[in-house]
């Protein structure tokens, strides 16, 4: 394998007004792709948790200035580094940047061949278009929630807290490589609004799909699957370990019999898909009493060994610590200025794409509000230190320094002291 | 952009679809042994926009790319090996999609969805604290493989358009692209040493982050950072707060009855609405007839009609809105 970095987007500019987590999760993947991108913070940050803020990952790699857009002079800043963009996007609520003059349709005026993206829960236009939203309402609103359940259950809530926010962030990727694409095919720009919610029910378009052709919502089996029998989620030893176990047809179910060693599970009632649907309830007690006397990845190992369906399920904890992950560089140490929590680096995702004979963007750490004033206004824009300071000295930018989060309180609920050990942080 | 699908799960055919739906040229090589392994439902969503072409009038030099996720037996089989593909071809970008990856210690696994959920992560955080973990819905860890794979074929074909790169291999596994939906969990212990659990399926008491029954159906109520008193004002339970500040210390046994008669007294969509003008994000949870239905999907013109057996019927467009 070469050193050379995969980047093609390489020469790509994109300007980006993002907070929270979803807007940035896909502007990071166009800087790991090799664009060039600079996000803008409002005096004081974005007023998102800055503890979050620095240690999801989503701001690594990108610059960071901050201008204060309720001042004239700081618009019209923002709007000489519009022109100078490829993109400029942004997941404000829709109404937000039409306040200071930085509208998509005022942009495009300026600079038809620029490419705009509008990210927000429920898109534009439309009756709820400017209603709040974070990542977990989307989910409840694009259907995810309720085809997680059946009718009369509580729908559920999947637990990751920010996975609509990673899924519409990926679409804001595709939507803007898309558009560059075809701007390089018409010389023409375009504008984009991206609705979080539509995203989740995309991601949901096969059951949508299922459903209308039905007439009925599709029942959910939960862990179960009528064409893999049997499948589940049975216990192992430890707090909360688990595997999963998915049998694909007959023979995989002979040889699962076979390698359990179990008597109970050598039942002529057993041997096809039918009967063990049939039975599903009493094969899963039979399994989960088996598994649970293994350890999740002494168990996949030997049922690999018979290429039957199987995987440990990964927790918080050893999920860094994942073979395949590590042989993949799934994950890359991010080395701070200075120690964070004790700790010289910490792990976050790269790319998660392998690339023939090439290598991934290395990551580097996150960028505090301002701290890149004076690097890319004077790039971009040409402004001299001078002038940059007098407009930090008036308020019209904003220069927080490095990052300082010596004196941020983190919840202290399951709480592992021998974290950094397990997980090898450099100190 | 002309793009060659060839796909036997969800992960390529919905990279086709989503480049399809960018406007751009879609051809499925129409492989018996692949098409069947689809469901009807599945042949109605993602063969949109697409065009089918046979193996004897397949010419690799009409394409910028190629998306697959068949495996390397399966394209050997049809003398398209990745080597094949790509040799004399130098612009070419071949996307690879699998569950695990071509390479890794589990590059020779046998998977499935929930395999791929369980060691992707996402898993583990889902469903009840006193059950096992929950699998997501549908094929989830395949489509989110397909978002990857339409952005590897559309970034990678710019790369070569605007010549900053040339054609390329790329391999792209489920499990690694599933990861990045939970990393705030991971980062949250990597940073901090906590963990977050799933919580019981019956936890001592209710909160305000809660899915309650409105009059019509489900709503997800969600209020963050909002003060507690505010919240129980808007609910209706002003008089039964005990303690000002913290929702989770109020006394939820004796409020339970007050709170259920107070959501079931509005519909989803009202408080929705009135949930927003206090800037809080609340929302309806949707079903998939009410999807369709509802009044920002319809102002968004997000459904697409596409013909089922004689009959027209409406599954979701591009997520996006364009404006050339």
């Amino acid at each position: 394998m070469s050193n050379e970095v995969y980047a093609p987007l390489k020469g790509i500019r994109i300007l980006s007004f993002e907070l929270a987590f979803a807007l940035p999760a896909g502007t990071r993947a166009l800087h790991d792709l090799g664009a060039e991108v600079v996000r803008v913070t409002p005096p004081g940050g974005n007023n998102f948790g800055r503890y979050v803020s620095v240690s999801d990952g989503v701001f690594h790699g990108k610059s960071c200035i901050s201008i204060d857009l309720t001042k004239q002079e700081g618009r019209d800043i923002a709007m000489s580094l519009a022109i100078q963009a490829d993109v400029v996007c942004n997941n404000f609520r829709p109404s937000v940047l039409t306040k200071y003059d930085l509208a998509a349709k005022v942009l495009r005026e300026r600079k038809p061949e620029l490419i705009t993206l509008q990210m927000s829960g429920y898109g534009t236009p439309g009756p709820w278009s400017d209603f709040p939203a974070y990542g977990p309402s989307t989910e409840a609103a694009g259907g995810l929630n309720r085809l997680m359940v059946n009718e009369g259950e509580v729908p559920i809530r999947i637990g990751t807290g920010v996975f609509s926010d990673q899924l519409a962030g990926r679409h804001a990727a595709l939507a803007i490589v898309a558009a560059l694409q075809r701007r390089a095919e018409t010389g023409l720009g375009e504008d984009i609004d991206l609705s979080m919610t539509e995203c989740i029910t995309h991601l949901m378009g096969e059951l949508m799909t299922e459903a209308v052709v039905s007439g009925e919502v599709p029942v959910s089996h939960g862990n179960r699957n009528p064409e893999r029998v049997p499948q589940g989620i049975y216990p192992c030893v430890g707090d909360d370990e688990w595997i999963a176990i998915s049998i694909e047809d007959d023979a995989m179910w002979r040889d699962f019999v076979e390698v359990s060693e179990q008597d109970m599970l050598n039942d002529s009632s057993y041997e096809t898909q039918q009967s063990r649907w049939k039975h599903h309830d009493k094969l899963d007690e039979l399994i989960a009493t088996w598994t649970s006397k293994w350890d999740k990845n002494e168990l996949t190992e030997l049922l690999q060994t018979r290429r039957i369906a199987s995987a440990p399920v990964r927790t918080v904890k050893d999920s860094a610590l994942d073979p395949q992950f590590q042989a993949r560089g799934a994950l890359q140490l991010v080395e701070h200025q200075q120690p964070l929590f004790g700790y010289a680096a910490h792990p976050h995702p790269p790319l998660p794409w392998l690339m023939a004979g090439r290598i991934r963007k290395r990551l580097t750490d996150f960028r505090n509000n301002g701290e890149d004033n004076e690097e890319v206004l004077y790039r971009w824009l040409g402004m001299t230190k001078k002038e940059i300071n007098r407009l930090e000295d008036e308020g019209v930018l904003y220069n927080e320094g490095p990052v300082q989060l010596g004196t941020f309180r983190i919840p202290q609920t399951n709480y592992d002291p021998e974290f950094g050990q397990k997980l090898g942080l450099p100190k | 952009m002309r793009v060659l699908e060839i796909s036997g799960s969800s992960a390529a055919a919905n990279a086709g679809l989503l480049v399809a739906q960018l406007d751009f040229q879609v051809d499925r090589l129409a492989v018996d042994e692949l098409t069947n392994r689809f469901t009807e439902a599945q042949r109605v969503f993602f063969q949109r926009g697409k065009h089918e072409i046979e193996r004897d009038e397949l010419d690799l030099d009409d394409y910028d790319a190629v998306v697959e996720d068949v495996g390397i037996e399966m394209l050997a089989k049809h003398d398209l090996s990745i080597e094949e593909m790509r040799s004399g071809r130098e612009s070419l970008v071949v996307v690879s999609l699998s569950d695990l990856g071509l390479i890794g210690p589990y590059a020779g696994w046998a998977s499935s969805e929930i395999t791929v959920q369980a060691v992707g992560g996402v898993l583990h955080v889902s469903g009840y604290g006193d059950e096992p973990p929950l699998k997501l819905p549908g094929n989830t860890a395949a489509m989110i493989l397909g978002v990857h794979g339409a952005t590897a074929v559309t970034t990678a074909v710019f790369g070569v358009t605007n010549g900053a790169e040339s054609g390329i291999h790329i391999d792209i596994s489920a499990q690694d692209t599933l990861m990045q939906h939970w990393t705030r969990h991971i980062s949250q212990y990597a940073y901090a040493g906590t963990t977050t659990e799933r919580a019981p399926r019956n936890p001592e008491g209710i909160h305000f982050r809660h899915t309650a029954k409105a009059k019509d159906g489900w709503v997800y109520m969600l209020a963050l950072r909002a003060a507690w008193q505010k919240v129980a004002d808007f609910l209706g339970l002003s008089e039964q707060v005990a303690l000002e500040k913290d929702p989770n210390v109020q006394p939820w046994r004796e409020m339970e009855a007050a709170f259920v008669e107070s959501i079931a007294s509005k519909d989803k969509y009202t408080w929705f609405s009135e949930a927003a003008e206090q800037g809080w994000t609340f929302a309806p949870v949707e079903d998939p007839f009410d999807i369709v239905s509802n009044p920002q999907n319809q102002a968004r013109d997000f459904f697409e009609e596409t013909d089922y057996q004689g009959r027209m019927i409406r599954v979701p467009g591009l997520p996006y809105r364009i404006e050339r």
